[in-house]
């Protein structure tokens, strides 16, 4: 019976309309007319011209060529003093010479002819110009486009003592130039994508041509290729589409808004991500330690990164472990614990009604709640939050005998050692784990946290990001700097990653010239 | 879907779902164990338990120290063993009764001398609650008025006290460490005498005449104020029942021949070899592992004894310069060294006499020389061997310090 049902489902068939390839096989709408007046009225009919207010025409004649042209552009991409200045004055000034060259009238330094009707007018969504000349069956498109934006910033989330104070912006360009400004070379390529049915969104794919893994850099472009949506805003959702598993409790892709962390990723052969309208870049592969890592263990000296580096392993495991620790140990290993730590807990919570694990798992849902309020309450109320939620939920509580003065410890002690976890992405997997941790130790004590951390272990050991196994290349082995745990002094550190199977695994010194 | 019903069913049936919450427990800090009163142990197994149990909102800011609420917290009560008392007393005590930061028992003399002491103590050995660090303590008197009358100077905490006290008094040498583990040890073995502490409740000042610092046993400490209770000196344990004592001096003895004691901070003073009528004060450690070695041979075997000692001048009243002066430190090395061995060579006399067995645990270097279990056991060491053995002390001396100031002040120039 069962077999049957599946036979039945083939059955159905899908009718693809015909419209659909009707677009693409017609070319005849595709090439220009060459009559301008014609031409005109589909671009205004496409643009929906008067009602359209987003989209402007411009008819002139243009006295050294004595034709008549039409100048479309966007109004709220373009630049317009540009449009005016380099190539609607120009075309009006009436010169001593004549010539049919449209390049030797306009003065924008970037300009290319499309006789594609359809590029064209994707070249015009991106806020570029278009020229069309009477009698000529193709159109002139001069880059203008401009959009609104801010300048370049201090990053907010990943903030370092002494590397460098800029940070990415939601301008492709922008992004760009400020990893290039740091990598001079002509291995620095930049490869544009273009996803999205509808919005048509662009992607630049950046990588050193010598060094990225050629499996890696195939894989991403192949990845960011294969996604079917209409629009894909910007990177925090592209990632959501290329990303290797997507219900994982672990990131594997990393997210940068430090151009200096981007270049020196590029410079170990990973492949570097840009889009507009997202201030981060895209590292892939990312392993676990990239994660892990900040961009100030390397800018520290080797003895201080090392330390923040211990700090930030420590204030993970304290983020993991101390609620079900004091969970496990105060329900099923009490002889663990010194006697004076015993009769100050026994005693602290001889008021308080709820279990233990009742009352961890209160406060540190209420310390999640401050910290999300905390992110999406309006700037101006921001401090309140902090008092209020320190005043009400600690201070109050314990005062009430709602909760024991000792949870109120331990969830404090878990909460600030999970902000020395600099990854946002990491920081909420943390997060989330420890609850894991919380639930298992009061069903099972440190039993039952063992189990959940080797799984865990053995889950993280499985994962990949783009073919990189997850804890490389510390477990499988690779060959490396050993930049994991701790990391190396600087000059000893000479072999790029070889899990990103890049072209040219030692840093070769090179003598200065 | 098949996963989380697995997970929800693991979860379910094997978490232990009859565990307590902390607060839910009451914690005896000490475990008295008597005899009771007008009861043949022969006829019926009965046994008076005393609970000392830790009040935990002593804790409290501004809580007073014990004073009367602390009678409280000590309860006794008649039972078949000190397990099932556990249950019992909660007829009168609110929350369940945990052992499992229990420090001590404290066995009166009574018990201890009678056959019933280790059937008792050996239902410690299934109760999982019970620590095998626990110490055990034999009572001059009651246990139970050991407990009751214990008031430690500064209002501490009965669990502080007991862990206090007992860790110093180890690190001193004048009592053996006692704990469960090593009584068990010691008695399956087979071998050796097992060394419990020993103490008393005494408030009579008089005590017995002066002697030297360690040359008491508990409760003749000549003392006033404090605590009643006081502890040194060692309860000697044959085969699992008490057969003799051993004052401060002996027990430190034994301490410094059994390579399984560490002391760290023994004084013992000393006649001084020149000026005989004044006595010195010392350090003793033990410099490295004492070397016991055991030749076999037809009839009681051959034991010699190497005890290297590192000591360190702590006070010189007659003002002998023996800092500066090469000549009177060799007197004293070898004086020392003789006075030390003499004391070793008078212990072990005793206990090759009256024990016939030794406390030193030196059935540890016996028992390599046999390649089997068996050979061992038909060569009884305890029985046969050891109280006949033809046993050789030497004590080796370094003198490491003579304390802050090296020189001796120089009475007769002072005296003008």
């Amino acid at each position: 019976m069962k077999s049957h049902f599946f036979k039945n489902s083939k059955r159905f068939k899908f009718e693809t309309s015909k419209e659909i390839f009707d677009i693409e096989n017609d070319s005849k709408t595709d090439a220009f007319s060459g009559d301008i007046a014609k031409d005109e009225e589909v671009l205004k009919k496409l643009y929906l011209f008067p009602q359209n207010i987003d989209f402007k025409v411009r008819s002139l004649t243009i006295p050294i060529m004595r034709k008549k042209g039409v100048i479309f552009y966007i109004p709220s991409l373009t630049d317009i003093t540009m449009v005016d200045e380099h190539i609607i004055k120009p075309l009006l000034t009436d010169g001593d010479q004549s010539t049919n060259e449209v390049a030797n009238i306009i003065s924008a330094s970037a300009f290319n002819e499309e006789k594609n009707l359809k590029k064209a007018i994707k070249e015009l969504n991106t806020g570029n110009t278009l020229l069309l000349i009477d009698g000529e069956p193709l159109c002139y498109v001069i880059n203008t486009s401009t959009a609104a934006g801010r300048s370049v910033e201090k990053p907010q989330n990943e903030t370092t003592l002494f590397g460098p104070k800029e940070a990415f912006v939601e301008r492709a360009d922008i992004n760009i130039s400020l990893i290039h400004k740091k990598i001079r070379s002509e291995d620095f390529t930049v490869e544009k994508m273009v996803i999205g049915e509808r919005s048509h969104n662009e992607v630049f794919i950046i990588y050193n041509k010598e060094l990225a893994g050629e499996k890696v850099l195939n894989e991403v472009k192949a990845r960011i290729g294969a996604v079917q949506k209409d629009a894909v805003q910007n990177l925090s959702l592209l990632i959501q589409h290329i990303e290797d598993r997507k219900a994982s409790l672990f990131p594997t892709i990393l997210l940068t808004e430090r151009p200096d962390r981007a270049a020196s990723f590029f410079e170990d052969g990973h492949v570097i991500v840009v889009m507009n309208n997202s201030p981060f870049a895209m590292v892939a592969p990312a392993t676990f330690w990239a994660f892990y890592h900040s961009a100030d263990d390397h800018y520290l000296r080797f003895i201080y990164g090392n330390f923040t580096r211990f700090l930030r392993m420590a204030a993970m495991f304290i983020t993991l472990f101390t609620p079900s620790i004091y969970i496990a140990i105060t329900n099923y290993h009490i002889e663990m614990l010194p006697p004076d730590l015993l009769l100050a807990i026994a005693g602290a919570r001889e008021m308080v009604p709820f279990p233990a694990i009742l009352e961890l798992l209160m406060m540190e849902l209420a310390f999640e709640l401050i910290r999300e309020a905390g992110i999406r309450v309006p700037t101006p109320i921001g401090p309140t939050i902090g008092i209020v939620g320190a005043l009400i939920l600690g201070q109050a509580a314990v005062e009430a005998n709602v909760v024991s003065p000792i949870v109120v410890i331990v969830v404090a002690l878990t909460g600030l050692s999970s902000f020395a976890i600099s990854d946002v992405n990491l920081n909420y997997a943390i997060r989330i784990a420890r609850f894991g941790f919380l639930l298992a130790a009061s069903v099972f004590g440190i039993f039952g946290m063992v189990g959940i951390f080797l799984s865990g272990l053995f889950y993280l050991t499985t994962i990949k990001s783009f073919g990189v196994p997850y804890f490389a290349p510390l477990t499988p082995k690779y060959k490396s700097s050993d930049d994991t745990l701790f990391r190396r002094i600087l000059t000893n550190e000479r072999l790029r990653p070889a899990f990103v199977k890049t072209k040219d695994l030692t840093k070769k010194p090179i003598k200065n010239e | 879907m098949r996963f989380f019903v697995i997970l929800i069913a693991v979860c379910m049936l094997t978490g232990c779902w009859d565990r307590k919450e902390l607060e839910q427990m009451s914690y005896a800090t000490a475990i008295g164990l008597d005899i009771p009163e007008g009861v043949d142990l022969k006829e019926k197994q009965a046994i008076d338990v005393t609970f000392q149990f830790s009040n935990p909102k002593l804790n409290i800011k501004g809580a007073t120290g014990q004073g009367e609420k602390g009678e409280k917290s000590i309860i006794t009560l008649t039972a078949p063993d000190f397990i099932t008392a556990k249950n019992m007393a909660n007829s009168f005590v609110t929350r369940q009764i945990s052992f499992s930061h229990a420090k001590t028992i404290v066995v009166s003399e009574e018990l201890a001398k009678s056959d019933m002491f280790f059937r008792f103590i050996g239902s410690a050995l299934k109760e999982r609650e019970v620590r095998r660090e626990t110490s055990i303590i034999v009572s001059e008197g009651k246990a139970s008025e050991f407990i009751r009358k214990n008031k430690p100077e500064m209002m501490i905490r009965p669990h502080k006290y007991y862990q206090f006290i007992i860790d110093r008094s180890i690190e001193t040498g004048l009592v053996p460490e006692a704990t469960i583990n090593r009584l068990f040890a010691v008695t399956d073995g087979d071998a050796d005498l097992f060394l419990a502490i020993s103490g008393s409740v005494s408030e009579k000042k008089e005590g017995s005449s002066f002697k030297e610092e360690d040359q008491y046993i508990a409760g003749s400490v000549p003392k006033e104020g404090g605590n009643p209770v006081q502890l040194i000196g060692s309860a000697v344990f044959k085969e699992g029942k008490m057969i003799g004592k051993l004052t401060g001096e002996e027990t430190r003895v034994s301490l410094l021949l059994d390579n399984t004691s560490r002391i760290e901070d023994m004084f013992v003073s000393f006649t001084d070899p020149v000026e005989k009528n004044y006595k010195i004060a010392i350090r003793v450690k033990k410099k490295t592992a004492t070397d016991i070695n055991v030749k076999l041979r037809k009839g009681p075997p051959k034991i010699n004894v190497k005890v290297p000692l590192e000591i360190e001048l702590l006070s010189v009243p007659s003002m002998v310069d023996y800092g500066g002066d090469m000549k009177k430190q060799m007197i004293l090395k070898k004086w020392i060294a003789k006075e030390i061995e003499k004391n070793m060579i008078a212990l072990v006399e005793k206990t090759q006499k009256v024990f016939k067995s030794e406390p030193f645990y030196w059935s540890l270097a016996v028992r390599p020389l046999f390649s089997t279990t068996k050979e061992y056991e038909e060569w009884d060491w305890t029985n046969k061997n050891y109280p006949y053995a033809d046993i050789n002390i030497d004590v080796q001396v370094d003198i490491i310090g003579f304390g802050k100031q090296l020189k001796e002040s120089e009475m007769e120039k002072v005296k003008d």
